[in-house]
């Protein structure tokens, strides 16, 4: 009668003392851990690390439905040169875009502060790879050109003003909305859109869309220019008065 | 348990003579069988059943970590500057040393375990009565040892957790009146935390500490063998110290049964299953840490105490900032002070649990502070979360029929680090309220006042964000409502600023 | 220690040790005495004496004054004004086993010429809380830095400059400070610890070597 609880825990601690030996002399994991180093940058899976954790943020988990423009967009990256997309993560763009590199206007967030453009160019690469098209568009593409304001009022009023006339929650020419935004980026907007949200992209001429962008730009006002657009500058003073 | 046997059977055959003979002239030269006997089998009252495994159980553990600790001795250096690839040298070169390590880890939080269920058994049995108190306040000191060793072991780990936990405990210190900067230093071996700080605690994890622990441990059980081991409490027997010895040699002499083996068998089926579950444990889980380089300059770091000391880590930032000074350093020694005296001040008079509401009362209120502490410490809901703001997407539904100055608010959310601190549809800090209905609950006013002056412990933005910008963001909060419940306050417009009003302002 | 208290174990070796002395030390007079005296009055010497490196190992590090020696930072123009760094530097206090621990971080701030105020979007509006640097009075040979100490004033753990936000965090329990130093939420008690600065040929120094705490920062 007293043998078999013994039995019982013998044979317990063989099995424990056998699957310690299955294991080896190594941690679990260890060798496992060992032959496969987290995926660099140069892997599919490496940038979409990189975007999950640092672009997802704003610009949606799948490229698409973020709050800041889609990147999943083939036009856009039909449109945009490798160098000035590295360029705008590396810097940032105005002050809602923020730069990721340690060459970032108003200093890096810390964890991003030995990101040089060289990773930034593998990270645009690999997101070219997963949404855009092969080949790179030349350079000009992208380029911000501002035509004629006085021509763009009227392209606005026939073109855009049923949607965003002033006054609805869809205004583009708010002037806190304009405040808030480059020139970059309302040529962006006026371009591109947002298809994700069924703002479809522009179907004006290259030469409509600067003279719109041209008449949004003077319409922003003065006190946001330069400075409120530049990400370094510590902003506005916080004060009552500038409370409506 | 290194028992001996000292009987002398009448007839042998000649090999098992030959085999007795050098047991029984160690015996005889040293005296250890004979020395043992009696203790070995003291009587015991026969009520001593599974309650009183715990006590058992700790010392199990402390001689598993004596064990496994001289091994480890064998194999880290303790120096700043390579223990800690020094142990992943031992988890991933040296065999099996990632089970010593393991093992020692695990058996450590197991020993701080059975040591509380012990301690929680002593005091709801109400063990500490006369003529037990003292063995109770060396026990008391016995569990500021146990912890001692494990924060000290957890610096040994010289891991970013063990660098920045030091800090937190030379934080700690330096907040006492006159003598913090020395008791600092004397903590940290010098200014800053270096390698002297790692050999000071390794003198104190291997040296001090363990040495005290022997000896105190060697106290405790010398008192239990003094006193016996105590009956089960029984309502309408309370503790009379005039009567007591007396009464208790009588009722174990004459019901009592021997410790070896009838009572050390429930000590040896407790102990061995424990053992067993803590290496499957250990081997299941694995080594704990190293986490992360002890780089000072690596401050993308979250560090976090061990286990036992999460409690610790809630408290401190759920109290209120005015009384922290005094919840550190006057609440310990109170808490100390209390359980010393606990035995002095009240060594007589009933035992059982059903006759003391009040006592059974604290040790559930601690059990239950503790334990939430430690959930809270884990969960840690009061820390921002540093990379929410780029790794968390704006919920879809928060940015479909949004218009353009409300989706630049919903990248402000992002941007400015709202989230870090805010949940949006469940994801993000949670040290402010979650926005998806802030709408219902501010104001237009009421939301650009919050973003720019800040207030009930949130910082104030207006610095750091432009005019439009809190526009923007006040724009896209107010849409922040569930769609059958109106905004508290609804603007009568979308646009609070006429456009001409704004730049006029300018 | 304690082993003479056992009562159910008799060993006569144990007692034997601790009789010898106690009526000694009561009977009077005599060669006896004498010795005992001596032998007494010989160990008090040499434990004092074997004292000296014991006391000094043990206390020592509470003994010692370690004064805090600049430290370069680098040029000046490594922090470019209206932005806030991470700098690193190794502390002056090391032996030779520190590994990774002698070096230390901390923050660098530096604020753009005539106060935050100038960059914003108006000057009028400014005056009032962009107002003068605080450093002013605290670096008088660097006006325009402010260099802080990484640890939180809370409980020492490593706090994080968010750039856009212009917010420090405390990842352990949540202090939040605003880009001068000033505290904006959470447990902290007081502001970001400060290391005095100066700007000696073109380089930026910091009076640095102990870890900031409560009781000696400014």
């Amino acid at each position: 009668m007293k043998r078999s609880p013994l039995v019982m825990v013998l044979s317990m601690s063989t099995c424990v003392a056998l699957s310690a030996c299955g294991r080896g002399a190594l941690p679990p994991g260890a060798v496992e851990a060992a032959a496969v180093p987290p995926p660099g940058l140069d892997t599919p899976e490496g940038v979409a690390n990189f975007w999950s954790s640092n672009c997802a943020g704003c610009h949606g988990a799948d490229g698409q439905l973020g709050a800041a423009r889609p990147l999943d967009d083939p036009l856009w990256w039909r449109t945009m040169p490798d160098a000035q997309v590295v360029e705008t993560v590396a810097v940032g763009l105005g002050r809602l875009m923020p730069g990721f590199s340690a060459r970032a206007k108003g200093g890096p967030y810390i964890a991003y502060a030995n990101l040089g453009d060289a990773e930034i160019e593998l990270v645009v690469k690999g997101l070219r790879a997963r949404w855009g098209t092969p080949g790179e568009p030349a350079a000009a593409g992208a380029a911000v050109r501002l035509g004629d304001a006085a021509r763009g009022a009227s392209v606005f009023a026939n073109a855009c003003a049923s949607c965003h006339a002033n006054g609805t929650a869809a205004s583009v020419t708010d002037p806190m909305f304009l405040a808030n935004i480059t020139d970059q980026g309302l040529w962006s907007a006026v371009v591109f859109g947002r298809p994700d949200l069924g703002k479809a992209a522009t179907t004006l001429s290259p030469g409509e869309v600067a003279d719109v962008v041209a008449h949004l730009a003077a319409m922003r006002p003065a006190w946001a220019s330069a400075a409120a657009l530049d990400p370094a500058a510590p902003s506005k003073p916080a004060t009552g008065d500038s409370t409506p | 348990m290194a028992g001996s046997d000292p009987q002398t059977p009448p007839s042998r055959g000649p090999l098992a003579r030959a085999v007795l003979a050098p047991v029984l002239w160690l015996e005889d030269r040293t005296g250890i069988g004979a020395f043992l006997k009696p203790i070995m089998t003291h009587r015991v009252p026969p009520s001593a059943r599974w309650f009183y495994v715990f006590g058992s159980a700790t010392l199990m553990f402390f001689s598993l970590q004596i064990a496994t600790g001289v091994c480890l001795g064998t194999l880290y250096a303790p120096s700043a500057s390579n223990a800690y690839e020094n142990l992943v040298y031992i988890d991933t070169v040296v065999p099996f040393g990632w089970m010593l390590r393991a093992i020692h880890g695990w058996s450590s939080n197991a020993m701080v375990a059975m040591m509380i269920l012990h301690m929680v058994q002593v005091f709801l049995h109400a063990t500490y009565k006369f003529p037990r108190e003292l063995t109770w306040i060396v026990g008391v000191f016995l569990c500021l040892l146990t912890l001692a060793l494990a924060f000290t072991g957890q610096v040994l780990r010289w891991d970013q957790d063990a660098y920045w936990g030091i800090g937190i405990g030379a934080a700690i210190a330096d907040r006492i009146p006159i003598a913090g900067n020395w008791v600092r230093d004397l903590l940290l071996g010098g200014p800053i935390i270096s390698g002297e700080t790692l050999n000071r605690f390794f003198a104190l994890h291997v040296f001090v500490l363990p040495g005290i622990t022997m000896a105190l441990v060697g106290l405790h059980l010398v008192l239990v063998l003094r006193h016996g081991i105590s009956e089960m409490p029984k309502v309408g027997e309370p503790v009379d110290p005039a009567t007591y010895r007396e009464s208790y040699e009588a009722r174990v002499h004459k019901e009592g049964v021997p410790f070896w083996p009838d009572a050390a068998k429930r000590d040896l089926v407790f102990c061995g299953s424990m053992l067993l579950l803590l290496v499957a444990v250990a081997m299941w889980l694995g080594p704990i840490g190293p986490n992360g380089l002890p780089d000072p300059t690596d401050i993308d770091t979250n560090p976090r105490p061990d286990l036992p000391f999460l409690w610790i880590f809630g408290l401190v930032s759920l109290i209120p900032p005015a009384s922290e000074t005094v919840v550190m350093l006057v609440a310990p020694g109170v808490l100390i002070l209390g359980l010393v005296l606990l035995p002095i001040l009240s060594n007589g008079g009933e035992r059982a649990p059903s006759r003391r509401p009040f006592m059974v009362l604290g040790v559930v209120l601690a059990a239950t502070s503790v334990g939430i502490l430690t959930w809270e410490g884990r969960e840690s809901p009061w820390s921002p979360v540093m990379d929410a703001w780029s790794s968390l997407p704006t919920p879809v539904d928060y940015v479909k029929d949004r218009g353009p100055l409300q989706l630049q608010g919903a990248v402000i959310i992002q941007n400015a680090q709202c989230r870090n601190c805010h949940e949006l549809g469940g994801q993000g800090g949670k040290r402010g309220p979650a926005l998806d209905d802030v709408a219902t609950r501010l104001s237009y006013d009421q939301l650009v006042r919050q973003i720019q002056q800040g207030g009930g412990n949130m910082p104030a933005f207006g610095k750091s964000l432009t005019s439009a910008e809190t526009e923007a963001l006040a724009q896209f909060l107010l849409t922040m409502h569930p769609a059958n419940e109106q905004p508290s306050n609804p603007p009568g417009a979308l646009l609070p600023i006429p456009p001409q009003a704004a730049e006029s302002g300018g | 220690m304690s082993d003479s208290k056992h009562e159910s174990t008799s060993l006569p070796q144990v007692g034997g040790s601790g009789d010898g002395g106690s009526p000694c030390a009561g009977c009077g007079g005599g060669r006896r005495e004498f010795m005992f005296k001596v032998g007494v009055g010989l160990m008090g010497a040499g434990g004092v004496a074997a004292a000296a490196p014991v006391v000094s190992a043990m206390l020592g590090p509470g003994m010692r004054t370690y004064r805090e020696q600049w430290v370069d930072l680098g040029p000046v123009a490594s922090y470019p004004p209206g932005e806030t760094r991470f700098a690193t530097f190794t502390n002056p206090w090391t032996s030779p086993t520190d590994g990774l621990t002698d070096q230390t971080g901390c923050w660098v701030r530096h604020i753009p010429e005539g106060g935050e105020g100038a960059r914003g979007e108006t000057q009028s509006l400014d005056t009032s809380i962009g107002g003068p640097p605080p450093s002013n009075a605290f670096n008088p040979k660097a006006p325009n830095f402010q260099v802080f100490a990484v640890n939180c004033a809370h409980l020492g753990c490593p706090v994080r400059w968010f750039p856009q936000s212009r917010l420090f965090m405390c990842p352990c329990h949540g202090g939040v400070y605003y880009e001068d130093g000033s505290r904006a939420s959470g447990p902290p008690p007081r502001s970001l610890f400060p290391y005095p600065a100066k700007i000696e040929n073109d380089h930026l120094w910091i009076d640095a070597g102990r870890l900031p705490g409560l009781q000696e920062a400014p």
